[in-house]
């Protein structure tokens, strides 16, 4: 296509309605990196003397740049400014919750899936039909209860706990896997079985091969879902202190070590905890970011 | 037995059926185990409280006796009634501007990717951001951007976070659920026949009517699905409420019954009235969801 092709083409596109939702993505965008420089820069600041002055004559600066680089200076700060926790702590058990219930539940999700998928038998028919009235009918307020049994069977304040309670096959990523697995021809399936192989060498061999990117796709989503999770953790893991807990514990100034209460609950002291939490999952989506943008849809499942 | 090319299969692929019944009895016994006791006994145990309360004796015991208390407390107790009253009232807010903002204009900015218009493949990314960045990091920086930025931006304290809580918590809900929304829309719009739209150009379905006639309908699985599991967000979302650290009045039913499960992880004694409350949003959700599904079937654009 020529240049000339190409600019009529432009042309065409920029109607009044477009040009208005051009402006609003645009205004949308713009807004959320200023957000996150704003973080970034702040997180780089020295609280008294930088973004606060000392001189009550010279103006805080609360949007100019550092005067000097003290973003790792403020992350040290977050390794003493917590009660019962280094920051290395809190980040082992943000990986360990995070991998561990993402894993264990996408695995749980996959076999279920494919049993249910590859042996159509009445109890397959039982656990299909189960996942979509789950999905359907929702039970509220039973988090309560939950905590309950949790507390007596001794899974609550324990990251294995939380894998255990969470590897279960419930949910639309079923959904995914099972049309996934129901829509591979059965003949790859019965020339394993000719050729010799036994049921789990089937599986391992034959079929779980070729859902490998469905697999890692929704075990990046979960992971990235574990990893933001605050909530879950503040009833389940108090013990166990995620990153994502932590931001929210020192944003109400819970569980702060006494001693430098005051510097965590500082606005640069608050953007470097958002930095450090951040910029793993920025990570994650700057290597995987097909991935995790392109398998999966609502509705319609694709694989 | 016979294979899909109709050939008898012989006595070892036969006899491996029964190996097949071993291999999926013991796949499938720990996930169901797990269902039926973080599924089935919970919401069973749930129930149970939900008819329980509890007296503690002069020997420090905790007895446990039937009561409908923890059912009939959330509509005479004045204060608890109130509570409720305000979480039902700012969660159908919460719910009614998602649905009467965000879906419309999901539906209209997925379009714009789907049509490849100007920039479509690098505003895709940025849309999908919100989704994936911490809750809890995006509220903060959000709320401190408006506290202590826009004062000094615009010489007012009228943006501030502070000013207009509830106003801000509405719009970060609506900034962070857009961006999903409309990328699940868009990524259904992509799924349809070049031929539907191809077809749709020849009987003159340009631009406007084009969307309306075609595209639309062809996404209204998607819509559909969710505005029937957004039934249940009425009753579960917190809507950010938590992190936002406001004050109870913003309150939704999602964060009202949090701070329930909250106060269960501090005494067994307080589960019943999370799970009282529970069960009357359950019986309230329940038909409402068959509702919304029923209209939509029944009303809702065909795809054909």
């Amino acid at each position: 296509m020529t240049k000339n092709q190409n600019t009529v083409k432009i042309k065409n596109k920029l109607s009044p309605l477009t040009i208005t939702l051009l402006t609003v993505l645009v205004v949308y965008v713009v807004f959320m990196l200023a957000l996150f420089l704003w973080a970034l820069v702040t997180a780089s600041k020295k609280y008294s003397g930088d973004y606060s002055s000392i001189d009550p004559t010279v103006p805080n600066n609360i949007i100019g740049l550092p005067k000097e680089f003290y973003f790792f200076k403020n992350v040290s700060k977050l390794n003493q400014g917590f009660a019962d926790f280094t920051l290395i702590e809190m980040a082992i058990n943000t990986i360990l919750y995070s991998f561990g219930c993402s894993f264990l539940k996408v695995v749980v999700t996959c076999l279920v899936a494919y049993l249910c998928a590859r042996y159509e038998n009445w109890f397959s028919k039982i656990v299909y039909t189960t996942v979509i009235v789950t999905m359907i009918i929702p039970v509220v307020g039973n988090q309560a209860a939950e905590i309950q049994l949790a507390e007596t069977l001794g899974l609550r304040n324990q990251i294995w706990g939380m894998w255990i309670m969470r590897a279960n096959f419930l949910g639309m990523y079923f959904l995914v896997f099972y049309s996934v697995f129901k829509t591979m021809p059965k003949g790859y399936y019965e020339a394993a079985k000719i050729d010799g192989a036994n049921d789990m060498q089937v599986m391992i061999k034959v079929a779980l091969p070729l859902i490998k990117y469905t697999f890692l796709s929704i075990f990046l989503i979960l992971f990235i879902e574990y990893w933001n999770d605050y909530l879950i953790p503040n009833l389940y893991l108090p013990k166990y202190k995620t990153l994502s807990l932590a931001l929210y514990h020192q944003s109400t100034g819970q569980e702060l070590n006494a001693q430098f209460k005051r510097e965590m609950s500082r606005v640069p002291a608050l953007m470097a905890s958002v930095i450090v939490i951040t910029v793993p999952v920025i990570v994650l989506f700057c290597i995987f970011s097909k991935r995790l943008m392109g398998n999966l849809s609502v509705g319609d499942l694709k694989g | 037995m016979t294979n899909i090319s109709g050939v008898k299969l012989n006595k070892k692929a036969q006899t491996m059926d029964k190996g097949a019944k071993i291999f999926y009895a013991i796949l499938m016994a720990l996930p169901v185990l797990q269902f039926v006791l973080f599924y089935i006994v919970v919401n069973f145990q749930s129930f149970g409280f939900a008819f329980m309360d509890t007296v503690e004796t002069t020997d420090n015991k905790i007895v446990w006796f039937f009561s409908l208390k923890n059912i009939t407390d959330w509509f005479t107790d004045p204060y608890k009634v109130k509570d409720l009253l305000n979480a039902t009232k700012m969660s159908l807010l919460y719910y009614g501007v998602t649905l009467c903002v965000s879906i419309p204009l999901g539906l209209l900015f997925a379009y714009y990717v789907f049509k490849k218009m100007p920039f479509a493949g690098m505003f895709r990314i940025f849309l999908f951001i919100p989704s994936i960045i911490p809750a809890a990091a995006f509220v903060l920086t959000f709320k401190y951007v408006l506290n202590e930025v826009t004062p000094i931006l615009f010489g007012s304290n009228a943006l501030r976070f502070d000013t207009h809580p509830l106003f801000w918590i509405i719009f970060y809900n609506l900034y962070v659920g857009f961006g999903t929304s409309v990328l699940m829309y868009a990524n259904k719009m992509f799924d349809i026949s070049p031929e539907v739209i191809e077809a749709g150009k020849l009987d003159g379905a340009i631009g406007i009517k084009e969307f309306w006639h075609i595209v639309l309908p062809l996404t209204f699985p998607t819509l559909s699905v969710f505005l029937v599991t957004g039934v249940a967000t009425i009753f579960v979302n917190q809507y950010n409420v938590l992190m936002f650290n406001v004050s109870a009045e913003f309150d939704s039913l999602g964060k009202y019954l949090y701070d329930l499960a909250f106060e269960a992880t501090k005494s067994e004694r307080n589960v019943p009235p999370a799970a009282g409350l529970g069960l009357i949003l359950t019986v309230i959700a329940i038909p409402l969801t068959f509702g919304v599904k029923y209209l939509l079937d029944k009303y809702g654009p065909s795809e054909d």
